[in-house]
C-alpha cells in the first residue's frame, strides 16, 4: 500500500515535469503534438495523484496501521464516516489534499478551454504553471514530507484521530480553506500565461474572472466556517482571535476580493492593467504564504503545529515565484498602459479605485501586524506578540470605510456624476438611514461605534433595496411584466451586477453582525450548586449538577441546565486516546437577534449534587454572521450563472461614453 | 492607445492628478497611522518566568506576557470559585511565578507541565494578575514511534 502512493506521487512529479517541459516547448516552437502532450501529461498528473489520495483512504479504510499517518491519525474505533477528516488531519495528508485538489482544478480548467478560439494561446502556459506549482508539492510529498511512511512491524492500533476534528464545523473548515488556498493558482496562472503571450488586453481576465470568484467563494466561506468553529468549539465566547492562521487565510481573500472589483475598471474602461495583474500575483503569493505559515509552525500560535521540515522548501518556491513574476511583469510593462485616464473624483472609476486602496491598506496592516513580532525578534531580539486591539483598531475604520463605500460606489456612474445625480440617487437611503438610527436610538441603541457601524450598514442596505426597486419598476414599466416577474427577470438578465448586490448584503449581515457581537456582548460567570441560578439578560440558568456517560472510547460530562424553563446542556468530551486534550461543546441557544452561550468550565463533585463553574455570555447578532455567509454563497451562485446571451455580450462591451446608472 | 478623454470644462490634467494622488496619499497616512498607532497601543512583550523575574520592580504594573510550564500539583480554583491559580516556571528561574486568573475561560488542557501564556500584570506581591491565560497544545511529536506494546 505504502509502495503504491509512493510511485504513484513519484510519477505524478515526473509527469508534471514532462507537462511543463512538453507544453512551454510546444508554445516556444508552436508545436501542437508538445502542447497536447503536456496536457494530457497534466491529465495524467491528475490520475496518479487520485490514485495515491484514493490509497490512502482505503489504507484509512482497512486500518493498514503498517502505515505511519495511518497510525497517527486513526484508530479502529472511528467510524468510516470520519476517514475523509483523517486524511487531511495531518500534515502530509493535507498537503495531499492540496495537491490533489490542485490536480482537480486543472483537469477542471482543461476540459472548460478544450474548444478552439481565441483562449486557446494562453492554455500552455496555463497548464505549465499549474503544473510547476503541482510539481513542487509532489516534490514535498514524494521525498520530504511524504504520507507513506512505513512502520518496520504495524502496530495493533493507531493513536486516534484529533478530538477537534470530530465537530462537522471543524471537518468541513480545513478542507474548503486549503481548497480556498490553493484555488488562486488558477486566476495566476492566467495571468502569467497573458503576460508570457504578451495578450494583454481583455481576454485573459474575461477567463480569470470566473475563477478568481469561485476561489473568492471557496476561501471566503472557509474563513467563515473556521469561525463559526471557533464560536461552538473554542468556547471562548468569540469568533475570530486574529490568531496568524486565521489572518494568513484572510490576507488572500481580501486582495481576491479588491481584483473581482478592479477587473470592472479594466473590462469597461482598459484601466489598471498593470494593477490587475500585479494584484493577482500578490493574492498568489499570499495564498502560499498562508499555506506555509499554517502548515510549518513557524509563528507563535496557540494552533501549534509542529516545526517541520517542509518550511525551507516553502519559502524557497515563495521566493522563486515572486522573482519570476516580478520578471514577467516588468517585461511586460510598458504594454500595460491604460487606455484611459481617471476623469472625475466623483466617480465609478474613483470608487473602485479606493475600494482597491483600502483593501491593499487592511491586507498591508494585517500582515505587518501579524509578521512583526518574527521581525522584532529578528531585528531587534525582543519577544513581542500583537494582540487583538491592534487588528480591531486598524481594520476597524478601514472596514467601515469599505461599507459607506459599498453602499456609494454602484450608484456612481462611469465617467464622472453630477451634482443632481447624487443628489436623486442617495436622497432616499439617507432617509432611510436617519429614520432606521431613530428606531435604533429609541429600542436602545446608544453606543457612537454602535451607531455609526448600524447607520453605515443602514445606508448600504438602502442603497441595494432602492436599486431592485427601481430596476423592478423600469422593467415593469418597459415590458408589462408584474413586479414579481420583473423582480426575477431583472436578476436573470443582469445576474453579474444583481449577484452582485446580493453578496453585498451578505457582507453587510455580517457586518451588523460583528458590530452587534463586538459591541454589546454581555458576560458573567457563576459557581453553581444545584438549585442555584445566575441571570443575565432576559436568562436565568438553573443548575442541577451534571451528568456523566461513556460511549465508546470517550467520556462526555454534560452540565445539567435550565434557562428559562428549557434544558440546555453544556459539554466537555474526554477521550481515551488524548487525555490532554479535552473538547468542549458549548451550550447554545440561538434566536434571531441574540445567542445565549453557556461554557461549561468545570464542577466539583458528580451527578445531580455538583456544582458545577460556567462561563455564560450572550453574543447579540452572531447568527447573522452565518446567515451573511449563506448569502454570499447565493450571490456568487447567482453572479456566476450562464446568463442569457444578450447580457453576456453587454458587460464586456468597453466604454465610449456617458452610460446611465442602469448600465 | 492612450486617449485623453477631454471634455469641454474640464480641468487640465495635471490638476486631475494631483487629485488623485492627494487622494491616495491620504489613504496611504491613515492607513500608516492606524498601523503605528495600533502597534503602540496593542504590542506586549512576551517573556519567560526568567526574563520577568530578571526585570525586578521595573516589572510591575505593565502589560505582559509570561510564559513557563505550570508546576505539577500546583493548579487549584481561585478564592472566587471559578478561575484558577497555580505556579509557573522556567528551567532558569530562580523561583516558579505565581499566577492567579479570576476570569471564566480557562483552558481545556491546562493541567501539569502544560505551556501556559498569562497576559496581565505582576502586582508588589510577586502575583501575577492575568486578564487571560493560554495554554499551548502540547504539539504532537512527528518523530513518536509507536510504543513496544502497541505492536502485534
Amino acid at each position: 500500500m505504502a509502495a503504491l502512493g509512493q510511485i504513484c506521487i513519484v510519477g505524478a512529479f515526473a509527469m508534471a515535469l514532462y507537462a511543463i517541459a512538453g507544453s512551454l516547448a510546444g508554445a516556444r516552437w508552436r508545436a501542437h503534438e508538445l502542447i497536447a502532450s503536456g496536457q494530457h501529461a497534466a491529465w495524467a498528473v491528475f490520475g496518479l495523484i487520485t490514485a495515491a489520495s484514493v490509497t490512502l483512504i482505503v489504507a484509512f479504510a482497512v486500518h493498514d496501521f503498517s502505515l505511519r499517518y495511518v497510525w497517527e491519525h486513526s484508530s479502529r474505533a472511528m467510524s468510516m464516516d470520519l476517514i475523509l477528516a483523517a486524511f487531511y488531519s495531518g500534515q502530509q495528508g493535507s498537503l495531499l489534499y492540496w495537491a490533489w485538489t490542485l490536480s482537480i482544478f486543472t483537469a477542471i480548467v482543461l476540459w472548460q478551454q478544450r474548444k478552439p478560439g481565441p483562449h486557446r494561446v494562453f492554455m500552455p502556459y496555463v497548464v505549465a504553471v499549474l503544473m510547476v506549482i503541482e510539481a513542487f508539492m509532489t516534490l514535498l510529498l514524494g521525498f520530504v514530507a511524504t504520507p507513506f511512511e512505513a512502520l518496520p512491524r504495524p502496530p495493533a492500533d493507531g493513536v486516534g484521530l484529533n478530538p477537534l476534528l470530530y465537530d462537522e464545523g471543524m471537518r468541513i473548515h480545513p478542507p474548503m480553506l486549503l481548497a480556498g488556498l490553493m484555488s488562486w493558482s488558477v486566476p495566476f496562472a492566467f495571468a502569467v500565461a497573458a503576460l508570457a503571450t504578451g495578450k494583454l488586453g481583455n481576454e485573459w481576465l474575461a477567463l480569470c474572472r470566473r475563477y478568481a470568484m469561485v476561489a473568492w467563494v471557496i476561501l471566503g466561506l472557509g474563513n467563515i466556517l473556521g469561525a463559526w468553529w471557533a464560536y461552538h468549539v473554542l468556547g471562548w465566547g468569540g469568533y475570530w482571535g486574529w490568531d496568524p492562521v486565521e489572518n494568513v487565510a484572510l490576507m488572500p481573500w481580501l486582495l481576491g476580493t479588491a481584483f473581482i472589483h478592479s477587473i470592472q475598471m479594466q473590462e469597461r474602461r482598459g484601466m489598471l492593467k498593470a494593477w490587475n495583474v500585479a494584484l493577482i500575483m500578490v493574492a498568489f503569493f499570499l495564498s502560499i504564504f498562508g499555506t506555509f505559515v499554517v502548515r510549518s509552525g513557524i509563528l507563535a500560535s496557540v494552533h501549534a503545529f509542529a516545526l517541520s521540515a517542509i518550511g525551507p522548501y516553502f519559502l524557497t518556491f515563495l521566493g522563486l515565484a515572486i522573482v519570476g513574476s516580478l520578471a514577467l511583469f516588468f517585461w511586460r510593462l510598458p504594454q500595460l498602459r491604460s487606455d484611459n485616464q481617471l476623469d472625475s473624483l466623483l466617480s465609478r472609476e474613483s470608487s473602485f479605485l479606493i475600494n482597491n486602496l483600502l483593501f491593499l491598506g487592511i491586507t498591508f496592516a494585517i500582515f505587518w501586524g501579524t509578521i512583526y513580532p518574527l521581525v522584532a525578534e529578528a531585528v531587534a531580539d525582543q519577544k513581542v506578540s500583537v494582540g487583538p486591539p491592534y487588528f480591531k483598531q486598524v481594520a476597524g475604520p478601514l472596514f467601515g470605510a469599505l461599507i459607506l463605500l459599498m453602499g456609494i460606489g454602484p450608484l456612481m456612474p462611469w465617467r464622472r456624476a453630477s451634482r443632481d445625480h447624487l443628489a436623486e440617487s442617495f436622497k432616499l437611503p439617507i432617509i432611510g438611514t436617519v429614520v432606521g438610527l431613530l428606531v435604533l436610538f429609541v429600542l436602545g441603541v446608544r453606543d457612537p461605534f454602535a451607531v455609526l457601524g448600524f447607520g453605515l450598514c443602514l445606508f448600504v442596505a438602502g442603497t441595494i433595496v432602492q436599486e431592485f426597486a427601481r430596476g423592478s419598476m423600469a422593467r415593469h414599466r418597459a415590458t408589462g411584466e408584474n413586479y414579481v416577474a420583473a423582480l426575477g427577470n431583472l436578476v436573470r438578465r443582469n445576474n453579474r451586477r444583481y449577484g452582485g448586490y446580493l453578496v453585498h448584503v451578505g457582507m453587510l449581515l455580517i457586518g451588523a453582525g460583528v458590530i452587534g457581537s463586538q459591541v454589546y456582548q454581555q458576560e458573567t460567570q457563576a459557581n453553581l450548586a444545584p438549585g442555584q441560578s445566575v441571570s443575565l439578560g432576559s436568562y436565568t440558568i438553573v443548575a442541577n449538577g451534571i451528568q456523566t456517560t461513556n460511549p465508546p472510547g470517550v467520556r462526555v460530562v454534560d452540565g445539567l441546565l435550565s434557562v428559562n424553563g428549557q434544558d440546555l446542556r453544556p459539554e466537555k468530551q474526554f477521550f481515551d486516546n488524548f487525555p490532554q486534550q479535552p473538547s468542549t461543546k458549548v451550550g447554545l441557544r440561538s434566536t434571531p437577534f441574540e445567542d445565549l452561550y453557556v461554557v461549561l468550565g468545570g464542577w466539583t463533585g458528580d451527578g445531580p449534587t455538583a456544582t458545577i463553574s460556567l462561563a455564560v455570555f450572550i453574543n447579540p447578532l452572531v447568527s447573522w454572521i452565518w446567515t451573511g455567509g449563506a448569502l454570499l454563497l447565493l450571490g456568487t451562485v447567482v453572479s456566476l450563472w450562464p446568463a442569457p446571451i444578450p447580457s453576456r455580450r453587454r458587460a464586456t462591451v468597453p466604454l465610449g461614453g456617458r452610460v446611465g446608472a442602469a448600465a | 492607445m492612450a486617449s485623453v478623454a477631454s471634455t469641454i470644462g474640464a480641468p487640465a490634467r495635471s490638476s486631475r492628478n494631483l487629485k488623485f494622488i492627494v487622494a491616495g496619499a491620504v489613504i496611504a497616512i491613515a492607513v500608516a497611522y492606524l498601523v503605528v498607532a495600533g502597534l503602540q497601543g496593542a504590542t506586549v512583550y512576551f517573556l519567560t518566568v526568567s526574563e520577568l523575574q530578571a526585570k525586578g520592580a521595573a516589572a510591575q504594573n505593565q502589560v505582559f506576557r509570561v510564559s513557563g510550564n505550570l508546576v505539577p500539583g500546583t493548579l487549584a480554583k481561585d478564592s472566587t470559585g471559578v478561575g484558577v491559580q497555580f505556579l509557573i516556571a522556567d528551567p532558569a528561574a530562580q523561583q516558579p511565578l505565581s499566577v492567579v486568573y479570576h476570569g471564566g475561560q480557562v483552558p481545556d488542557i491546562i493541567g501539569d507541565n502544560i505551556e501556559i501564556v498569562a497576559e496581565g500584570k505582576l502586582d508588589s506581591h510577586g502575583t501575577f494578575t492575568a486578564s487571560s491565560v493560554l495554554a499551548k497544545c502540547p504539539s504532537r511529536l512527528e518523530d513518536a514511534q509507536p510504543e513496544e506494546h502497541e505492536y502485534q
